[in-house]
């Protein structure tokens, strides 16, 4: 399974086939702005990565969290 | 001119249909373009150069920020272009309101410059609408927009400019070009959301309007009972209001082949104080997550609560104080931050109370929602008084034994209904019951899905359209100033 997608359903709490890349807080139910910050930590500790609040702020959907992943040298997602 | 007036609707009419017969692209944009600043002209011209400076700035600052990428100066660049964009905000909703209640504070006469100092309007929406775009570019999710003339369409587009929703760049930039070809299926879901949009303005808000207004222009003379039923029908007239005004921008945005993002998700569903602002004013509430939420969130991360709570006190003060310079709406976006706080602290624990009770989710959620609902009216006693004094005498009133003695009198019918009910009629009354009943009833239709109402069989959905046709001619479609749009004034 995508390590990213798995990441953000552990975390959410939801089933991994409802995720996609265009999966955000605008349609997902769990994803609320006080989980966000667990999504960052969550992100943080399986790509061995750390976040800058620029970065965190552009991750708006998973798509995008990949593509922040992806320029950070994050290749395996 | 309003969006509910018969001429904004003979004339969006009309310009569906020209925009329509041009070749899709450029020409559309650029008829779009012309009417959308032709209507802002509509409103007094003294605040067309504010929404000119805003575009204009907006453009530049978005051109600056590229130039300035890699630099060490570009974060200055941001801060600049936001604060210019900001500016003519801070300067007509706070600053000059504040300087005129100072001059008030030393007793000079001051009552010139309150009419001098009208807010442009629109203003808080244009402004969040630029600084969401210098934010994006900024940020890389948007690249930097080169024609002016797309810029200032989506700063300016008609249906949006004066009240909202607030558009996001990532999502309503792309469709500025105006390439989408009117469909029959974009047609009817456009229509029905207009015909909805007027029927909750004309109908159900300003019908709703007189109760509330009888009662808050006369509160000495009122009753307790009277103060929390108007106080409770207020709360559904500012979100018919509120809801049917962002109908209508986002189904006229439909017709020309724009989706705007949603307003309102049936709020009074909400069964958390949380869930209410995730459900009210979606797009501003959404502005104010990814750009004061989330950044102060992730500078406060290592205090995860603390932080937490910080970042959640700040952004719903600011909502508050977003709706303009008084007390009222500073005490209203700290009771909103305090009550979010203390909803996010105790969930955890009030769940596993209501758990270890075993009552059922859905027992629960129907006894949170009435609950909720009723924070929620009380606080908009905040906004609708006139002052803080006016709103400080609701709340003795409403909270005292008088109203339970009234309640019990009139249970009891010791006395004529006439005697807690000095402003309201019972025909009033009743009708008031059956709007909210109507509203309320709509929610529960589109709780699944926001338009399962065109789901619904061909011939009950042309019973509606025919209702709602009727009660519109019946009503009349506003042009009247004393029926503006509430949000008008934010």
């Amino acid at each position: 399974m995508d390590l990213l997608i798995k990441v953000f359903a552990d975390t959410l709490g939801v089933d991994p086939a409802t995720l996609s890349d265009d999966s955000s807080p605008d349609n997902t139910v769990r994803w609320d702005s006080l989980r966000s910050m667990h999504l960052v930590a969550a992100i943080e500790d399986a790509f061995s990565t750390e976040l800058s609040t620029a970065e965190i702020m552009r991750m708006r959907s998973i798509g995008l969290a990949r593509s922040v992943l992806r320029k950070k040298g994050v290749l395996d997602i | 001119m309003i969006v509910s007036s018969p001429l904004y609707l003979i004339l969006l009419l009309g310009l569906v249909v020209l925009a329509s017969s041009l070749k899709a692209g450029a020409p559309r944009a650029a008829l779009i373009l012309f009417c959308s600043y032709a209507y802002y002209l509509t409103f007094p011209i003294a605040f067309f150069p504010i929404l000119v400076y805003v575009v204009a700035v907006a453009y530049c600052g978005g051109l600056l920020i590229e130039r300035l990428e890699g630099s060490r100066l570009k974060s200055w660049g941001v801060g600049a272009a936001i604060v210019l964009c900001f500016a003519p905000l801070l300067i007509y909703k706070y600053i000059l309101p504040l300087a005129s209640t100072s001059h008030r504070v030393v007793g000079i006469d001051w009552q010139l410059t309150t009419q001098t100092f009208l807010i442009p309007i629109g203003l808080s929406f244009y402004t969040f609408t630029a600084v969401g775009y210098l934010a994006d570019v900024a940020l890389g999710l948007v690249p930097v927009e080169r024609a002016a003339t797309r810029v200032a369409l989506f700063c300016g587009f008609f249906p949006s400019v004066t009240s909202g929703p607030i558009p996001r760049a990532a999502h309503v930039l792309p469709q500025m070009d105006f390439k989408r070809e009117f469909t029959a299926e974009r047609g009817m879901r456009a229509t029905t959301e207009i015909l909805f949009g007027v029927v909750m303005k004309v109908w159900i808000a300003d019908t709703l309007g007189v109760t509330s207004s009888a009662v808050f222009n006369d509160i000495g003379g009122s009753s307790a009972l009277e103060q929390l039923v108007a106080t409770l029908i207020f709360s559904f007239q500012l979100y018919a209001d509120f809801a049917g005004y962002s109908l209508i921008a986002i189904g006229s945005a439909r017709l020309l082949g724009i989706d705007l993002p949603d307003n309102f998700r049936q709020p009074y569903l909400a069964d958390s104080i949380t869930e209410f602002w995730r459900r009210w004013h979606v797009s501003l509430f959404t502005w104010l997550r990814d750009y004061v939420f989330t950044p102060l969130r992730v500078r406060w991360r290592h205090w995860p609560q603390l932080g937490t709570s910080s970042a959640i006190f700040i952004t719903l003060l600011l909502m508050g104080i977003w709706h303009g310079a008084g007390w009222g709406y500073v005490v209203f976006g700290t009771v909103h931050g305090l009550l979010l706080i203390a909803s996010q602290l105790t969930l955890p624990r009030r769940n596993l109370f209501l758990a270890r009770l075993r009552i059922p989710a859905s027992v629960v959620y129907i006894t949170r929602v009435p609950i909720t609902f009723l924070i929620v009216s009380l606080s908009f006693i905040l906004i609708r008084a006139s002052d803080l004094d006016q709103a400080s005498r609701i709340y003795r009133n409403i909270f005292n034994r008088r109203l339970l003695s009234e309640l019990s009198d009139l249970f009891a019918q010791v006395h004529d209904s006439a005697l807690a009910f000095r402003h309201i009629s019972l025909a009033q009354n009743w009708l008031d019951l059956a709007l909210v009943s109507i509203l309320v009833g709509g929610d529960l239709v589109a709780r699944r899905d926001n338009f399962s109402f065109l789901q619904l069989p061909a011939p009950l959905r042309a019973a509606c359209y025919a209702i709602c046709i009727f009660v519109v001619f019946v009503h009349g479609v506003s042009d009247n100033a004393t029926k503006q749009f509430l949000y008008f004034q934010f």
